[in-house]
């Protein structure tokens, strides 16, 4: 009953036209490649602290919900992930927009995004307490294994050719290992350049490896950027066609996006990885993964924006921020005078309730705000002329890379790692284990460092990497993704062989 | 028949990361054991894997499957005008070299509209021209105000401005 009292107070007026303000907001600054979502919530906080307290965590919840989904945009529409998160919108968005199925992608990651963040929030709301611990039990032979399972994609995305994808990988951890080391503080592989102390930063690296190989290519011809769609509109009934068939694999992933958002440090991009790794695994097709295939959009986006309820959950609960723009927002809820605790859900339910209401509203409202910007956005892309387009997104990753640290470093990185790219793709080096390999490659070494010396000191390092449940389990999950495909394969393949013998002696008489 | 190379592109590179897999596991002797010990695995692991890589393709070859690689999803277009590609990257470097020179904005000027001339593939009349350059400086101007006077972003200015 207390709950229904505090769904009317996140009802008001003026907290739906902030969520829905916050919503659009998140959506532009996302879908711009190098503004993410830590930087949008970021930006607008001294905003939120002349609001009460609740309409203030709203509008910032909103944000953060509406940014984590407008990065899809760019990685449909011009194969640029506009947040790390959206890394995995790529494999499958950009291919399908290439085709002229842009305004169905952009559709399906809007329900995915809209289902991930209410399962999220969901579970924020009922499962907060007992789900934090889950973040406790996560050590660091934990997040390496983790870092290990989202490294398995690499099978996935080498199509052809594992070993290229494996040099790929080792070449995008080594790119991640570029500056201070994170355990001994090492100067490492920065070739006495001052600049590269700093190392080589993830959305950098991002928008180059994707974004300027796909420029290079496109001044080149006279063709368009992207395939005209033959049906216009939202192809909204179409997208809820896919999406039903594929509700199991989107709860999945939601929940996936959940647990991964509760651990600190994770965040979206690892979950969107892992959950796209379990998707393809599940599916009856995993040779379309990659290639165009809507399930993967779903996997991504269900489970990106279920990072942000998940996030909340440690925030909230334990007071340690799951993801970075949580560590921004657990910042405006200490000046709100809000105390994070076990005891916050009993002892200030009104606010935290109120809140979790109005980002249940917030994610409701991506649906419609989405959809219209997706189609305004899609239908632009198609429009604007190959003369505007390409110097329009070239400014962007130039101005997308300089704002991450202010640093015009940054952006000479962007355009030197995206020409190393175009380069490394025509010789059959695909960009993204690269950047797989660059994404999880300080995940995976602080996790298998401090593992180590954890190991070392209690003289079992073999069982601290092999011999505690949660990190086995993340090793079966890793060693079934990885060798399911080729499994399954041969499996389909001599079960289709004796078929096949038949047609072939018929057609042979 | 000559006989030709199994995906000489690719096995070039391959014997470039052999090199630079050599050069980064001897830097990493010059580091600490906690800080060593992932880039030396990674490093070897790179040499292990562009080596087999090598290999792999010199029996190929020897056995007559000599051309190039199947392609991923991922594999660029081939064809186009390669001129039109270097001026491109030609144009991307001086656009990032010149900010620090001339100002972000000025820059960013000089380098869209050159971006622009290097994607224009076909005729256009004046008109046309006139709105692609009101529609550069729009979109130009709009996200230098909106780093500047909503995002806060400081901007750098150059010798120049």
């Amino acid at each position: 009953m207390d709950k229904l009292i505090y769904l009317g107070e996140a009802l008001t007026l003026t907290n739906l036209m902030l969520a829905f303000c916050g919503v659009a907001a998140g959506i532009v600054i996302g879908a711009l490649p190098g503004l993410s979502a830590t930087m949008a919530v970021a930006v607008l906080v001294p905003f939120t602290f002349a609001m009460d307290p609740a309409s203030g965590l709203i509008v910032l919840g909103a944000i953060y919900n509406g940014a984590i989904y407008g990065g899809s945009y760019s990685a449909i529409l011009v194969n640029t992930p506009g947040t790390p998160s959206a890394i995995a919108t790529t494999f499958d968005g950009f291919p399908m927009a290439r085709r002229g199925d842009g305004a169905l992608a952009v559709s399906l990651a809007t329900l995915a995004s809209v289902v991930g963040g209410l399962v999220g929030a969901l579970m924020l709301m009922f499962l907060a307490p007992p789900l934090a611990q889950v973040a406790l039990a996560f050590g660091p032979p934990e997040y390496f294994w983790l870092a290990v399972f989202g490294l398995t994609l690499i099978s996935a995305l080498s199509v052809g050719n594992l070993l290229k994808g494996m040099i790929g990988a080792c070449l995008g951890l080594i790119l991640s290992m570029v500056g201070v080391a994170v355990i001994g503080a090492d100067v490492r592989f920065t070739m006495g350049s001052q600049t590269l102390i700093g190392g080589i930063d993830i959305v950098a690296g991002l928008i180059g490896l994707y974004c300027i190989p796909v420029l290079i290519d496109l001044v080149a011809t006279r063709d368009p950027h992207l395939k005209v769609a033959t049906n216009s509109g939202f192809r909204l009934a179409e997208s809820l066609a896919i999406a039903s068939r594929q509700k199991f694999n989107m709860v999945r992933s939601a929940v996936i996006g959940t647990v991964v958002g509760i651990l600190p440090g994770a965040g979206g991009s690892v979950a969107s990885l892992v959950s796209y790794a379990e998707a393809r695994r599940a599916s009856k097709t995993p040779e379309n993964f990659g290639k165009g295939e809507p399930g993967g959009i779903i996997a991504t986006e269900a489970a990106n924006n279920a990072t942000v309820g998940g996030g909340f959950i440690p925030t909230l609960v334990l007071g340690i921020p799951g993801t970075p723009p949580d560590a921004v927002i657990l910042g405006a809820l200490f000046v709100q005078g809000i105390k994070t605790g076990p005891g916050l859900f009993s002892e200030q339910g009104g606010i935290v309730y109120t809140f979790i209401f109005g980002l249940l509203i917030g994610t409701i409202l991506m649906l419609p705000v989405g959809l219209m910007v997706g189609r305004y956005a899609y239908k632009s892309i198609i429009a604007i002329p190959k003369a505007a387009l390409v110097p329009t997104i070239a400014f962007m990753t130039v101005v997308g890379s300089f704002a991450i640290h202010n640093n015009l470093h940054d952006t000479a990185v962007m355009l030197a790692l995206g020409i190393v790219g175009w380069v490394l793709n025509r010789a059959g080096y695909a960009p993204s284990p690269i950047v797989l390999g660059l994404v999880l490659g300080q995940i995976a070494e602080q996790g298998f460092v401090q593992s180590y010396l954890i190991g070392n000191a209690q003289g079992n390092v073999l069982g601290m990497f092999f011999g505690r449940p949660i990190s086995l389990a993340i090793v079966a999950f890793a060693v079934i993704a990885l060798f399911y495909p080729i499994v399954s394969g041969a499996i389909s393949k001599r079960r289709i062989s004796p078929t096949n013998a038949t047609v072939e002696s018929r057609s042979a008489k | 028949m000559q006989s030709r190379f199994h995906d000489p592109a690719g096995t070039f590179v391959a014997s470039l990361f052999v090199i630079l897999g050599i050069a980064l596991a001897l830097e990493t002797r010059g580091m600490t054991a906690m800080g060593s010990v992932f880039p030396t695995t990674i490093s070897i692991a790179l040499i292990v894997f562009s080596a087999v890589l090598i290999l792999r393709n010199l029996v190929l070859t020897l056995r007559g499957r000599g051309g190039s690689e199947a392609q991923s999803d991922e594999a660029p277009a081939t064809g186009g005008s390669n001129a039109r590609r270097a001026f491109f990257v030609g144009a991307m470097i001086a656009w990032i070299a010149l900010i620090p020179v001339i100002g972000f904005l000025l820059a960013s000027i000089a380098g869209y509209f050159a971006v622009m001339v290097v994607a224009m593939h076909e005729r256009m009349s004046l008109k046309q021209i006139a709105l692609l350059i009101v529609l550069g400086v729009a979109i130009l101007a709009g996200f230098y105000l909106l780093m500047t006077e909503v995002l806060l972003i400081p901007m750098p200015r150059g010798h120049l401005f």
